[in-house]
């Protein structure tokens, strides 16, 4: 069969290949919700950056305690008479590396597990669910407390490891079901027949197709750690050198009724870095997932 | 020279929990380069498992069990994963009969259909780095795009360039399955499985899919095996046919002798059963009877049960030889074989 010469093909330089790569980004702005989910987020990672610019003093630095809010302390001062303010500003980043790492952790541990299991079966399916079924019939926070204080140091590492090593039989389950019902499918099929290797049928036709229920347990499960941290440090068990939100909720928890800025202004902004996590979570899977 | 693909005594079982399902029993078949063969036969006879089989796809439970499948000379059951997989695709491909959910929602067409091409012709791995730095090849990347376009014009896409970019489900059914025989078709391999292509199709559309097979196998030259359990649509593409009853193959025949003169008995009921035009007020006729249970088939030929030239004592004892009984047909019925013969034939 004989083709016009003219190719249709326009002449595509490095960069433009990349920005046609790139153009699911475009998609984001039809959808409102998540562009304030992603500012907010952006704000939140500025914070994260930069909190010595940003907060007026240092976390450290104390004043006369349980000052309510003012012009000179915009969300008054805790129990310490540290501004609590500057240490909401000081928290965010501990915040996001507790959510992120923790989440890295489970991802990874998830993946291979629940992967595993879910595309080859049969008896490694088995095993590697049971051991799954093992870890989610432990009492969390009880595990939490034995493991963290079998350590000598108070690290927010050592904690967000533990957090991480327990969380993920969750997201195993979730991803063998998805894996589960996703190789089955005709069109894996037919890239078997195709000659798709396996690496290549996991990863290109697979994990594209299960990436919504993973962003969705994410942003939960990010929350679900920083609350768990917090629990920890309530317990007496924290990093002592952390600023984490959840610290500073669970120090102002006694004096709640006499200075509720204490607990309510890190809180608030846990809620609002959560909302917007989710917000750009439905963004994020409107890219993903072209079906939507 | 040797044939393009020759299967003999094929076994593929189903290991189920309530028994082995012996879907393909024993069969065989041989096939030149540029041949169009045709496998008809009831739903449940045996022959989608025969299409997988050739491709090694059969899945678990599932099990080939014995046999020879030589293709190219080569026996295929002994090769390696990897051999394998190199050859799917590239010389053997298939066409599954539900285009709709054969094709990647998340990926567009073109690069699904590109994918084959990088697989087969760049000899690209499925590693994560070699598709990263694929993704940077521009050249290739060009090369690939043409590649796909040219495939879709052939297979009769207007606005190629356009359409490549689409997501499948922005094409209608028709347009799926013509992007599925892109993709089939875009290695040329030398031998094409169809899988009931046209069975969620409807008819005009169905009618544009064959006549667009017909036209690309003769143009690439491509062996061809249609499954169906539509002998019109068989007939219509193909000039050999086989017919497939519970596993095993009943008569092989080119397509006008076996509509002027069935020999095998289930043949015949089969082309009775076909409801046709200006016969009204005559009944339908049925085979009586179901298809057997493949878990536990009866003793000797297989039809027996619902065979009205039965002979007693050798048909529900012994299995049926497939033997020519002219040239280029071959049957597997005792009533072809003379009375002297028989005990000729250890019976």
């Amino acid at each position: 069969m004989e083709f016009p010469k003219e190719s249709s093909i326009e002449e595509t330089t490095a960069l433009e290949y990349l920005f046609s790569r790139l153009s699911g980004l475009r998609k984001l702005k039809r959808n409102k919700a998540s562009i304030v989910g992603l500012c907010i987020i952006l704000v939140f990672i500025v914070l994260a950056l930069f909190p010595n610019v940003i907060a007026p003093y240092h976390p450290f630095t104390t004043f006369r305690s349980r000052q309510s809010p003012s012009s000179e302390h915009w969300f008054g001062t805790d129990t310490l008479g540290r501004d609590v303010f500057s240490n909401v500003i000081w928290g965010v980043r501990t915040t996001f590396y507790i959510g992120t790492a923790c989440v890295l952790i489970e991802l990874v541990i998830g993946l291979l597990m629940g992967g595993l299991a879910g595309y080859l079966g049969g008896w490694i399916d088995d095993l590697l669910m049971r051991i799954t079924d093992i870890i989610l019939a432990l009492p969390t926070l009880i595990v939490l407390i034995l493991a963290v204080s079998m350590f000598k140091v108070r690290s927010i590492n050592i904690i967000i490891l533990v957090m991480g090593l327990i969380g993920w039989p969750y997201m195993a389950r979730v991803i063998r079901s998805q894996v589960l019902s996703i190789k089955t499918t005709p069109y894996v099929e037919a890239a078997k027949a195709m000659g798709a290797t396996t690496q290549r049928i996991i990863f290109r036709h697979i994990l594209p197709n299960i990436i919504l229920p993973i962003v969705i347990l994410i942003t939960i499960h990010f929350a679900g750690y920083v609350l768990w941290e917090a629990s920890l440090t309530f317990l007496g068990l924290g990093d002592p050198n952390s600023f984490s939100w959840g610290v500073m909720i669970m120090a102002g928890k006694n004096v709640l009724r006499s200075c509720p800025w204490i607990s309510t202004y890190p809180g608030l902004f846990l809620f609002i870095m959560l909302i917007a996590l989710q917000i750009l979570g439905d963004g994020l899977r409107d890219i993903f997932d072209i079906r939507v | 020279m040797s044939k393009l693909l020759e299967i003999r005594d094929l076994k593929t079982y189903y290991f189920t929990r309530d028994g082995v399902v012996k879907a393909v029993d024993g069969v065989s078949l041989g096939m030149e380069k540029g041949e169009n063969l045709g496998i008809a036969g009831e739903s449940g006879s045996g022959k989608s498992t025969l299409g997988l089989s050739i491709l090694r796809l059969v899945r678990t439970p599932g099990r080939i069990v014995g046999g020879e499948i030589l293709f190219k000379g080569e026996d295929i059951l002994k090769k390696s994963y990897d051999e394998m997989r190199r050859i799917r695709g590239a010389e053997i491909s298939i066409i599954f009969q539900d285009p709709t959910s054969s094709l990647n929602p998340v990926y567009t067409i073109g690069d699904q259909i590109g994918e084959a091409i990088t697989l087969h012709q760049h000899k690209v791995g499925g590693g994560m780095l070699n598709w990263l730095l694929g993704r940077f090849n521009l050249s290739r990347a060009r090369e690939v795009n043409e590649k796909v376009e040219e495939i879709l014009r052939e297979t009769g896409i207007s606005d190629a360039s356009k359409r490549r970019g689409d997501y499948p489900h922005q094409f209608s059914g028709g347009m799926r399955q013509r992007a599925m025989i892109a993709m089939a078709l875009s290695c040329t391999p030398d031998l094409l499985i169809a899988d009931e292509p046209t069975t969620n199709l409807d008819v005009t559309i169905e009618a544009q899919i064959l006549e667009l097979m017909k036209e690309l196998q003769k143009e690439f030259d491509t062996a061809f095996i249609l499954i169906s359990h539509n002998l019109g649509t068989i007939s219509e593409l193909c000039d050999k046919i086989a017919i497939m009853y519970a596993g095993n193959l009943m008569e092989l025949s080119d397509i006008k002798t076996l509509f002027e003169s069935p020999k095998h008995p289930y043949t015949e009921a089969l082309l009775e059963a076909i409801p046709r035009l200006g016969s009204r007020g005559k009944r339908l006729s049925s085979i009586p009877g179901d298809i057997p249970d493949l878990i536990d088939p009866p003793q000797g030929c297989n039809f027996h049960p619902r065979c009205k030239y039965m002979i007693d004592g050798i048909c529900n004892r012994y299995t049926p030889p497939f033997i020519e009984v002219e040239p280029g047909i071959k049957v597997s019925c005792f009533k072809y074989i003379p009375k002297s013969e028989l005990s000729g034939l250890g019976l």
